[in-house]
């Protein structure tokens, strides 16, 4: 059995809450964004107790905080949701009024290295975030690309990692009710097919075009920035989303999974214990 | 007790106060209502308020009895919170609002409760299982992170607003103000009708994942039934039992009545929409109706339910001067 963490809540956001390695031993930080429909502990809850349990084929887990997001993710637009995400990161970065941070890592300090974990709306969000850092950034180093390069590299959400469960980068296909008829939340999904963000969720909205263009330019023109390129995984009876994603990711396939098994590991299916480490 | 175990007692008892406790108690005492007298006190939410109360810190109990929190501290916040308890105890009856029997043994007997029973608190629970192998380190660190898997589960639905508002009105409302409801009319603007929807299937969506995550702890190895996680089973059942509502009045009712009405909004012929129709009955079904002898006469009326609700639906679209006449071009 590996170390136990503890919960700690995160109000500021919602029903956010993180569970911290309790002797401080982490130097990096997970954080898990659900997707359309979803909750952080409906979504994430099996790699709680996986992590730990199978800390000695995965001791790369260790190491690691957990932080599971919560948002509204039926009725507030991708693009605020996004924002929110990075007000989210901010803080969990930040220090407290005493000064000192408000989850500290291994060294003391905040911590040094940040993996984002989406799962399908998620996964837009992410992107979204990415894209607007990397815009803040341009805009106040004047579009000099020496300049924006050094300063996205010290950035922690730019050098971050991608993992990706069942992105919806390239849209849904919400028309397909089946897709919602063999998932466990069939009655939220329902109601989730006539929401506002289903619309953004369409292929080629003007939500999901631009971040798909901007990724990818971003990527090619930054090779140096880790955040761009995706790691992505996609269960092969997904039917929810478009099993497609961005020139610059990397895609593999998970068999016999679907979009909401996906990212639920279980003792036959570790996976996603190995997917986002 | 090492420092490390006193950390963990600690930190779990922190979260807890934050999510269960704090909102708990905040929600009976900034009830506008609460300086008003019984009977008439009961405003819009109070009676699930008062449910949640109860319920956080019977959740508090059973996490003390595994040694999730540490019992002297435990003891102390519930000492904190004895008044607003006695108060949300003493409502539940006075209103007959539901049954308070074998659900809460820490409070005192008789119509109108004073105290809060601290031995039995901390004792053994009346009429209910008992763990037998906590002694096993393996076993209790198993228990203790289901019961966090649970804790973070309820904790995204307890005392969220628009999550009590359904579970009171779904269960206390008058026939007449909940087809009122239903139909829109008495929505405010921090609760509309598609928040009654989505707060409904996050219900539903709730109880099957408690369901779901016992299933895949009670035996994560075919070969070894782990009996402690059967009991813990078996205590959060008893624990979330008033959260159910289905045995209160017309609730059942009315559980399938908007399972009925979601799908009918969602309506499109064809094959896809007739499974998704199965499957949301037999989610509301699973958790509504355990006779399942009774599930094919349930059904039944729910398909003419749900064909009725699709031809309103229809008529009302048609009629609707706002979205003008849809079908008139036909």
């Amino acid at each position: 059995m590996g170390q136990y963490r503890i919960p700690k809540a995160i109000p500021e956001f919602r029903k956010s809450y993180a569970l911290v390695c309790a002797d401080q031993s982490a130097d990096t930080m997970v954080v898990f964004v659900h997707g359309f429909g979803g909750t952080p502990t409906s979504t994430w809850l099996d790699f709680h107790g996986l992590v730990k349990i199978c800390s000695v084929n995965y001791p790369w887990w260790e190491k690691c905080d957990l932080f599971f997001y919560s948002y509204e993710s039926l009725r507030t637009p991708i693009g605020v949701n996004a924002q929110t995400l990075g007000k989210f990161v901010d803080h969990i970065l930040s220090k407290d009024a005493t000064g000192s941070p408000r989850f500290p890592a291994s060294s003391g300090e905040s911590h040094a290295r940040l993996i984002f974990v989406g799962h399908s709306e998620g996964a837009v969000m992410i992107r979204r975030l990415l894209i607007d850092r990397l815009n803040t950034i341009e805009k106040a180093n004047a579009h000099k690309d020496d300049l924006v390069l050094k300063a996205a590299k010290a950035d922690i959400v730019l050098s971050s990692q991608l993992r990706l469960f069942a992105p919806a980068c390239m849209g849904t296909n919400l028309s397909s009710l089946l897709g919602f008829a063999t998932s466990l939340s069939t009655l939220v999904s329902a109601i989730a097919s006539s929401s506002l963000v289903r619309n953004e969720l369409l292929p080629n909205s003007p939500i999901l075009r631009p971040i798909e263009s901007e990724t990818e330019n971003a990527s090619a023109k930054f090779q140096g920035i880790p955040g761009f390129a995706a790691k992505v995984l996609f269960g092969d009876h997904d039917q929810v989303v478009y099993t497609a994603s961005y020139k610059c990711d990397e895609i593999a396939y998970a068999n016999g999974q679907d979009h909401f098994s996906i990212c639920k590991p279980d003792f036959s299916y570790l996976r996603p214990l190995e997917f986002v480490s | 007790m090492t420092p490390d175990e006193l950390n963990f007692q600690t930190e779990n008892l922190a979260f807890f106060k934050s999510t269960f406790l704090d909102p708990g108690i905040a929600r009976l005492e900034f009830d506008p209502m609460s300086s008003i007298p019984l009977p008439l006190r009961p405003t819009q939410t109070f009676i699930m308020n008062a449910v949640g109360l109860i319920e956080s810190t019977l959740w508090l109990q059973l996490g003390t009895e595994i040694g999730f929190f540490d019992p002297e501290s435990a003891l102390l916040e519930l000492i904190l919170i004895e008044e607003g308890l006695i108060f949300a105890w003493r409502t539940l009856g006075e209103t007959e609002s539901l049954s308070r029997q074998s659900w809460c043994d820490f409070m005192s007997e008789g119509p109108t409760p004073s105290i809060v029973v601290r031995d039995k608190f901390l004792g053994p629970q009346k009429q209910a299982r008992s763990f037998d192998n906590l002694n096993d380190p393996q076993t209790l660190e198993h228990v203790r992170q289901c019961f966090l898997g649970c804790l973070l589960l309820t904790s995204e639905v307890i005392f969220e607003p628009s999550m009590m508002m359904f579970l009171q009105k779904i269960g206390w409302d008058t026939d007449e103000k909940w087809k009122d409801l239903t139909l829109g009319y008495l929505m405010s603007s921090d609760f509309s009708l598609e928040g009654l929807y989505i707060a409904f299937a996050n219900h539903l969506q709730y109880l099957e994942e408690i369901a779901r995550f016992f299933t895949n702890h009670i035996s994560p190895n075919p070969r070894v039934l782990n009996t402690d996680i059967m009991t813990l089973y078996h205590r959060v059942s008893k624990i979330i039992s008033r959260r159910v509502i289905v045995d209160w009045g017309q609730a059942k009712e009315r559980f399938f009545k908007l399972g009925s009405e979601t799908l009918a909004i969602v309506y499109q012929p064809g094959p896809e929409w007739q499974q998704l129709r199965r499957s949301i009955f037999n989610q509301i079904a699973g958790i509504a109706e355990h006779d399942t002898r009774l599930h094919p006469r349930l059904w039944s009326e729910f398909m003419d339910n749900t064909r009725e609700d699709i031809g309103r639906i229809k008529r009302e679209r048609r009629f609707d001067p706002i979205e003008g006449s849809p079908f008139a071009t036909e």
